[in-house]
């Protein structure tokens, strides 16, 4: 799948590009950096592949392209960084979910957090048990994008997205016994 | 199954047209089967958006800050230097012995120049302080101790190797002593 960006707003000026980048990343990098870690990325990885994201994107608008789907773009090119390292790491999506559930923060009473380890837990596993386009489209849609979104990221005919998606919401429901 | 139960997801997205997301809210008035299964739906996206919000502490943990080990990395390292270059004994010049004959000697009183200044201090100078007097203490003022870890790179020490440098630092600022010894 290309990067290219279909972008076609004419550009304005330069101050005005710095302040989309600004506004992009600090709308974007948290939800990019988590999208990266719940496909399997370390949290280092995560962080460059986030960087030169933006780097990439910074450089566009200097150039004068728009910011009009940006925010897909910028999930688009993420999701392809994080396969090419996870081929070239020889790693899988559901190896490292594992790890990273007790990463949970300890907000809660011991009982809460046990349960909402277990919950995790469970959660982890219906994952795993996806297609890897199923997982993507969740995982996207928890960030908050729009299928729309998720078609452009995953080069997915929209309405695609939303069978990919409630087919999965319902095997999650299923494995975890909501 | 109820025929609206495929556009569940959706309608709970936003992602429905706007005519069918209004029929369908109607029809989850009345039909108990689809609102549960809303329900459900609802739960499963609120706990997956819970877990993507912690998969992953936003700041990397696993990537070391290296303000402070680095700034104690470059003091230990300036010590060791400081005590590892030897100190070059101050050259004497040697002085060769009295020759039998005295040296001519020059008139200096001619070479002076006959018109002198007299130069009159409204203040007498203060007198020069010498530093070579602090040299003279040379007893350690304190001493530091420095982990193995801060010393040198990630790695450099194997594993089961531990040990400290203590650092003798003297009145002056340099250096003393240098000791390692294993904890």
């Amino acid at each position: 799948m290309s990067d290219s960006l279909p972008l076609t707003l004419p550009a304005s000026c330069g101050t005005t590009r710095r302040s989309e980048a600004t506004t992009l990343f600090q709308e974007l990098r948290k939800p990019l950096l988590r999208y990266l870690a719940c496909l399997g990325l370390s949290a280092d990885d995560a962080q460059d592949v986030v960087q030169d994201a933006f780097l990439t994107l910074h450089q566009h608008l200097q150039a004068g392209g728009a910011k009009e789907n940006a925010r897909s773009w910028l999930f688009r090119v993420v999701h392809n960084q994080a396969r090419n390292r996870q081929n070239r790491y020889e790693r899988r999506y559901s190896a490292p979910l594992d790890e990273q559930a007790d990463q949970i923060p300890d907000d809660g009473t011991p009982e809460q957090m046990v349960l909402r380890k277990e919950k995790f837990k469970r959660l982890e596993t219906a994952l795993e048990a996806l297609s890897a386009s199923e997982r993507e489209c969740l995982l996207l849609r928890s960030q908050g994008l729009r299928y729309r979104e998720i078609s452009d990221v995953l080069g997915m005919a929209i309405s695609t997205v939303g069978e990919t998606v409630d087919r999965a919401i319902r095997k999650l429901a299923e494995k975890c016994n909501v | 199954m109820c025929e609206h139960s495929t556009k569940l997801v959706a309608w709970l997205d936003g992602e429905l047209p706007a005519d069918d997301a209004s029929n369908l809210g109607q029809h989850l008035n009345n039909c108990r089967e689809c609102a549960e299964r809303v329900s459900v739906y609802r739960q499963i996206s609120d706990d997956l958006k819970d877990y993507c919000g912690h998969v992953m502490p936003v700041e990397s943990k696993s990537r070391p800050h290296w303000g402070v080990p680095a700034a104690a990395g470059a003091l230990a390292a300036g010590l060791l230097i400081m005590l590892l270059i030897p100190r070059t004994p101050p050259t004497t010049i040697a002085v060769p012995p009295a020759s039998a004959t005295p040296a001519p000697e020059v008139a200096f009183e001619k070479a002076a120049p006959k018109m002198t200044r007299k130069v009159v201090r409204r203040h007498p100078a203060k007198p020069v302080q010498r530093h070579d007097a602090l040299r003279q203490f040379s007893e350690p003022e304190f001493q530091i101790t420095i982990p193995a870890e801060a010393l040198f790179p990630p790695g450099a020490v194997p594993e089961g190797v531990r040990f400290v440098a203590d650092v003798s630092i003297g009145a002056d600022g340099t250096a003393q002593t240098l000791q390692l010894r294993p904890y």
